[in-house]
């Protein structure tokens, strides 16, 4: 079930980001990823599927015991977090032992957790929310009387496209961080993290 | 003859004195080449002056709106400068009504209005789908109504500030336009009258097109129904020779800058002063309208990510080599 549920987020997080692209860029049909009709198409339904793939893990979280991961301890979350950092910046390069090994009770790392937090309560709803609206776009003018209202939505739906492409990027790069570079894609497969022996 | 048709015959019965009057008593209106608008308003401003059409059914208005032609590009010109012969007298005979209308008539003839290439747009219109399938049933008056026609571009350069009060919205000029097209395209009745073997169907002929509503309210049927290079707008294609690939419009190069929004553009160029200034202007179009501001940022601020990511990357494995040596 887990590699299924995992290649199913990843289709829902990547095909929306490909197609944002070529949809935004249009290329000529020469360079095109994808033509833009196909774009658009594979763009909605998949920007649907994230919406619902959204409510599955708000509703997940809230009820199962996996929102205990997204508690943050806010006493002395700022020497955490500086701890985290710097060892990605140097005692990463020294072969140091991780400072915030994964555990039962608390699988993310300080910064993971509070970057995780953002992107999933402060990233994710407003783009959702801004590409259904996109979705019908003569109903925002009659709604709101504003003729143009749709040209900011479309903004704040790219601008929080793009700031959700870089977390994608740092994400993927930063995963390769586990104890060794496979690892941490491998737990995203099949939902096991494992630690060196 | 039921009850209600003896009461309307009885009723047309009172007025037949009147009417015979009326026929035999053909009032002068004096001189036709000096009658004013006012004069031919008394009756043709009237909003119930018309008559049923004997071929479609329809009733056809005789009204002439006086506000709508007082804002048209026709507004300067006398009703008698166009309806010359015959005009002068009430009823009108029926050889004055047979007039033969031409817009060349007037417009290749005046150098104010060269800049609208009459002539030109005359070769486009006889190449179009219209004039090519119904020679005959087609001419400028098909579409254009003389009486309201306002120019995209608003009105003669030599007026500027009429011109500016007069210019359409890109909005209003849609609705104007592609209520042209529907007037015959939405009336099943209309276009069997000119195609009974197999009258073109609007709605299943747009199938392909996704929100149609909202592309019907926001863009004109010729911008797509004309070649992409097509200025003056004339030269209707067959519907399968019309645009239909969505990169025509939504791209940065957009067509809609050299049709639709070429006036609209224009003018907010001149006011914002940079060339995404379509956004300013209650359109969006994606893949055209883009803000460069942000695009720049996000591609720098993306190049520096997957360069600090590179450099971080390189390091790691650089370190990790070290440590096995």
């Amino acid at each position: 079930m887990g590699p299924y549920l995992a290649l199913g987020q990843c289709a829902t997080v990547f095909d929306p980001h490909l197609n944002r692209y070529v949809i935004h860029y249009t290329p000529g049909a020469d360079t095109a990823l994808l033509d833009f009709k196909t774009a658009i198409l594979t763009h909605n339904i998949a920007g649907t599927a994230l919406a619902a793939w959204y409510v599955f893990f708000v509703a997940g979280n809230l009820l199962s015991r996996n929102s205990i991961h997204y508690h943050i301890q806010f006493k002395g979350l700022i020497g955490r977090l500086f701890r985290q950092v710097k060892y990605y910046m140097s005692g990463m390069f020294r072969g140091e032992p991780h400072p915030f090994p994964a555990e039962d009770e608390n699988k993310f790392n300080p910064l993971q957790q509070l970057t995780y937090l953002s992107v999933m309560a402060g990233l994710i709803p407003p783009l959702i929310l801004t590409g259904l609206v996109l979705l019908f776009p003569l109903l925002l003018t009659e709604w709101t009387g504003i003729p143009n209202a749709i040209v900011w939505v479309a903004i704040t739906h790219t601008t929080f496209a793009f700031l959700s492409s870089l977390f994608i990027v740092m994400h993927i790069y930063i995963a390769s961080t586990g104890h060794t570079v496979w690892s941490n894609y491998r737990s995203m497969l099949n939902g096991w993290h494992t630690e060196p022996d | 003859m039921n009850r209600h048709n003896w009461l309307f015959f009885l009723f047309t019965l009172m007025l037949l004195p009147w009417a015979v009057a009326a026929e035999e008593v053909a009032v002068d209106t004096g001189d036709p080449e000096t009658i004013p608008n006012t004069h031919c308003l008394r009756c043709h401003g009237m909003g119930t002056l018309g008559y049923r059409d004997k071929l479609t059914g329809n009733l056809v208005t005789l009204q002439i709106s006086e506000a709508k032609y007082n804002t048209s590009n026709h507004r300067k010109l006398d009703c008698v400068a166009c309806h010359q012969g015959g005009f002068g007298t009430y009823p009108h005979p029926d050889k004055a009504k047979a007039e033969h209308l031409y817009c060349i008539d007037c417009h290749q003839q005046d150098e104010k209005i060269q800049p609208y290439h009459f002539l030109k747009i005359e070769d486009e219109f006889k190449r179009s789908v219209h004039a090519q399938k119904h020679p005959d049933e087609f001419s400028c008056f098909s579409c254009h109504n003389a009486h309201k026609f306002l120019s995209s571009r608003g009105v003669l350069d030599d007026e500027p500030e009429v011109g500016k009060h007069l210019h359409r919205e890109v909005l209003e000029a849609v609705t104007y336009a592609n209520n042209i097209c529907m007037r015959c395209h939405d009336s099943p009745v209309q276009l069997l009258g000119l195609d009974p073997d197999s009258p073109p169907n609007f709605l299943r002929a747009h199938d392909w097109l996704p929100n149609h509503e909202l592309h019907w309210r926001k863009v004109r049927c010729i911008d797509c129904h004309l070649a992409e290079s097509d200025k003056l707008l004339h030269e209707i294609l067959p519907a399968e020779k019309a645009l239909n690939d969505c990169r025509n419009c939504h791209s940065r190069n957009s067509m809609l800058l050299g049709k639709l929004y070429l006036y609209s553009t224009q003018q907010s160029r001149e006011k914002y002063g940079f060339v995404n200034s379509v956004i300013m202007n209650d359109a969006y179009v994606i893949g055209m309208t883009r803000n460069t501001f942000l695009e720049r940022i996000s591609l720098i601020m993306f190049g520096f990510t997957v360069v600090a990511l590179g450099a971080h990357g390189l390091g790691r494995w650089t370190a990790f080599r070290r440590r096995g040596k």
